[in-house]
């Protein structure tokens, strides 16, 4: 039979084995996020254009992966149009605002 | 009648505690990106606007509320926040954040200061859950309560000085907002009167990374065998905790202050600690 204090050490080393894949279980999955992140994903978003965007907006769509999407945002390049699509704020030759904030 | 126990406290902080601000130092050279490598598709784990004309990375509660504002899921952000948070937690927030880092410099300054209770912490929660996810998302990026439009880290490392970098160059400075002036001015004044006015009140990523002391693969704990309930560990704390019980708090940044009492200690996850404590002889 287990005497007390032996069974303190054992409890504290389960607790201790519960933190190291508590914290395994969160360092995968957050690298597994960022994996993902990095290699698949990807939004598509519209182009500034000077004329009216009807006449050639599938034409000017880029499909965007994440750390692009993350540069755009860092200078306020992106935005969500009333339609729900991602759209860049700054057209061709144009240089994004200094500050976004 | 027994003795009481004397308390265990060592006369001074270890050198290691000691150096925090020279640590902290350092992960400002590192966040002010000296190679000039404006490394903008990664997003970082401290506080430091990427607005900034030195941020290396982008800044994650950035990512967070302006993908929250496209409706777009941030893999990236969470992904960082999670491997960082699973490691380290709190540790952050008490050694490399810049933003903490000149909080703890000006609070420095001996003027007394303000200890609020400790619930006040969970503000950063509001903070968090409205105006970096719920205000972007239903009302956008252009909400005067949007996260970065009434940051104080924005205007100290990003809107103050493209303010001075404009006017320099002999542009229109368009200026901040009268919101974030105000913001800023109040800050300033309340980093004098109080420990970490932003950290323990408001700041959303030290909310997310206070979840993870939980959890964090390196971590605080307080030895009941060597604790004598004396209470100088809750002087020592500069957040007003209880660290003898309180070692997991949300709140706690890990300055590891109160480390100068022996029955708390540094321990890891992945360490043979609790094997190398061994029980009492029976």
């Amino acid at each position: 039979m287990a005497q007390p204090g032996e069974a303190r050490v054992r409890r504290r080393f389960r607790g201790g084995a519960r933190r190291t894949v508590l914290a395994a279980i969160l360092v995968a999955a957050g690298a597994a996020l960022v994996i993902y992140g990095v290699a698949r994903h990807s939004r598509t978003v519209l182009l500034k254009q000077a004329e009216p965007p009807a006449a050639a907006e599938a034409a000017r769509a880029i499909d965007e992966p994440e750390p692009a999407l993350i540069r755009e945002i860092t200078v306020g390049g992106l935005r969500r149009n009333p339609s729900g699509k991602l759209e860049r704020t700054y057209g061709e030759g144009e240089t994004p605002s200094l500050c976004p904030t | 009648m027994a003795a009481m126990a004397e308390p265990r406290i060592r006369p001074k902080p270890s050198r290691f505690v000691r150096g925090r601000l020279w640590i902290q130092a350092a992960f400002l050279l590192v966040w002010l990106d000296p190679l000039a490598l404006r490394l903008h598709t990664v997003c970082g784990s401290v506080y430091h606007c990427y607005a900034c004309p030195l941020a290396l990375f982008a800044c994650p509660v950035g990512v967070l509320a302006n993908f929250s504002a496209l409706h777009v899921v941030p893999f990236i952000a969470i992904g960082t926040l999670l491997v960082v948070g699973g490691v380290v937690g709190g540790f952050v927030c008490g050694w490399a954040c810049p933003f903490g880092f000149l909080q703890d410099l000006v609070a420095k300054v001996p003027v007394p200061k303000v200890r609020l209770p400790s619930w006040t912490g969970y503000l950063r929660y509001a903070v968090l859950a409205g105006l970096v996810i719920a205000v972007p998302y239903f009302f956008g990026e252009a909400h005067p309560l949007f996260i970065c439009r009434v940051c104080p880290a924005g205007a100290v490392e990003a809107g103050v000085p493209n303010l001075v970098r404009e006017a320099a160059a002999g542009g229109s400075a368009a200026g901040m907002s009268a919101l974030k002036w105000t913001i800023l001015v109040l800050f300033a004044v309340a980093m004098f009167v109080k420990f970490r006015p932003w950290c323990s009140l408001f700041c959303p990523l030290g909310a997310i990374f206070g979840v993870f002391n939980r959890f964090s693969a390196v971590f605080l704990r307080a030895n009941p065998k060597k604790c004598v309930q004396c209470g100088a560990c809750r002087k020592m704390c500069p957040v007003n905790l209880a660290p003898e019980r309180q070692l997991a708090d949300p709140l706690c940044i890990r300055c590891m202050e109160c480390t100068r009492c022996e029955a708390i200690e540094v321990k890891t996850a992945f360490g043979r600690t609790e094997r190398a404590d061994p029980a009492p002889a029976e």
